[in-house]
C-alpha cells in the first residue's frame, strides 16, 4: 500500500541519486519494483542497443557534446561507456605515436593529451581505417537511442525524486469501486 | 568484428527502427505516469499508436510542404 508522509528530503535525495546511477533503483529503492525493472530493463536496452549499431565511438564527449550529456543521464552505462571510448581513443594514439599502451593510472591522471584538435584527426583517421568510425544513418540511430535513453532517465530521476521527497512507498492500492478505477 | 565495439551495417531501412523507439518511449512514460499498473499495457499501447500516428502525420505534412509548396 502505498504510503504518504511528510517531506522527506533524505530520500528524494537517495532515490534521485540511485535513479540516476542505475535506471529503475531509485523506484525498487521506494517500493515500487515492477516499474523499477521495466524502467531499468527499457533505458539501459535502448542505450545499449544504440552502442551496439554505433559501435565503441558513439559516446563522444568532443564531436557530439549534446549527445554525450544526454548519454551521461543513463548512470553508470554512460559513465562506462564514456571510459571504453576513451580508452579505445587513448590506444589509437599510441599506437599511431609507436607507444606502449596507456596504463590506468596515465589515463586518471591525463599523462597523454589526447582531447585535443590535431589528435582529433588522427582519431578520426585510424578509427575510419580500423572500421572503428561511425557509419551513414547507423550514427543517427546510435545517438537517437542513446542519448534518448538518456532523456528518458531524466524523467525517471525527476519521478524518483518528487516520490522520495512527498514520502511515497510502495504501490498505490487499486480501489474496488470500477468507477474510480479508469485509466 | 567485435560487439559493441565495431558499429554495424544497419541498411537503408533504418527509419524502422524509429518503431522500437516509440514503443520504448511510451513504456518508460506510462510507467512512470500511470498510477495503477493494471492500466499499464492499455496505456502504452494507446501512446505507441498515438506516438506513430503523429509522427507518420508529421512525416506527410513536410513530405507535401517541400514536395508541392518549397
Amino acid at each position: 500500500m502505498a504510503k504518504s508522509g511528510n517531506v522527506n528530503v533524505v530520500w528524494g535525495v537517495v532515490a534521485g541519486v540511485l535513479a540516476w546511477v542505475i535506471p529503475g533503483a531509485g523506484h525498487a529503492f521506494l517500493g515500487r519494483w515492477i516499474r523499477g525493472a521495466i524502467i531499468f530493463l527499457c533505458i539501459n536496452g535502448l542505450f545499449w542497443s544504440g552502442v551496439y549499431v554505433g559501435g565503441v565511438f558513439t559516446v563522444d564527449p568532443i564531436k557530439e557534446k549534446w549527445w554525450y550529456m544526454a548519454q551521461m543521464c543513463t548512470g553508470a552505462s554512460g559513465v562506462y561507456s564514456l571510459s571504453r571510448q576513451a580508452a579505445q581513443r587513448a590506444a589509437l594514439v599510441a599506437e599511431d605515436r609507436g607507444l606502449p599502451p596507456e596504463t590506468p593510472a596515465e589515463r586518471a591522471w591525463g599523462r597523454r593529451n589526447v582531447s585535443s584538435s590535431d589528435v582529433q584527426q588522427t582519431v578520426d583517421r585510424l578509427a575510419a581505417e580500423k572500421g572503428l568510425a561511425l557509419v551513414d544513418k547507423g550514427d543517427q540511430v546510435a545517438r537517437a537511442y542513446s542519448g534518448i535513453a538518456g532523456m528518458l532517465n531524466i524523467l525517471c530521476i525527476f519521478d524518483a525524486l518528487m516520490l522520495g521527497l512527498m514520502g511515497r512507498r510502495g504501490e498505490p492500492v487499486p480501489p474496488r469501486s470500477p468507477q474510480e478505477d479508469r485509466p | 568484428m567485435t560487439m559493441f565495439t565495431n558499429p554495424v551495417l544497419i541498411g537503408s531501412n533504418y527509419l524502422w527502427l524509429l518503431v522500437p523507439l516509440c514503443m520504448v518511449l511510451a513504456l518508460v512514460y506510462k510507467t512512470i505516469r500511470v498510477q495503477y499498473l493494471r492500466h499499464l499495457p492499455l496505456a502504452v499501447l494507446g501512446l505507441w499508436v498515438y506516438i506513430l500516428l503523429g509522427l507518420s502525420a508529421l512525416g506527410a505534412a513536410f513530405y507535401l510542404l517541400l514536395e508541392y509548396v518549397a
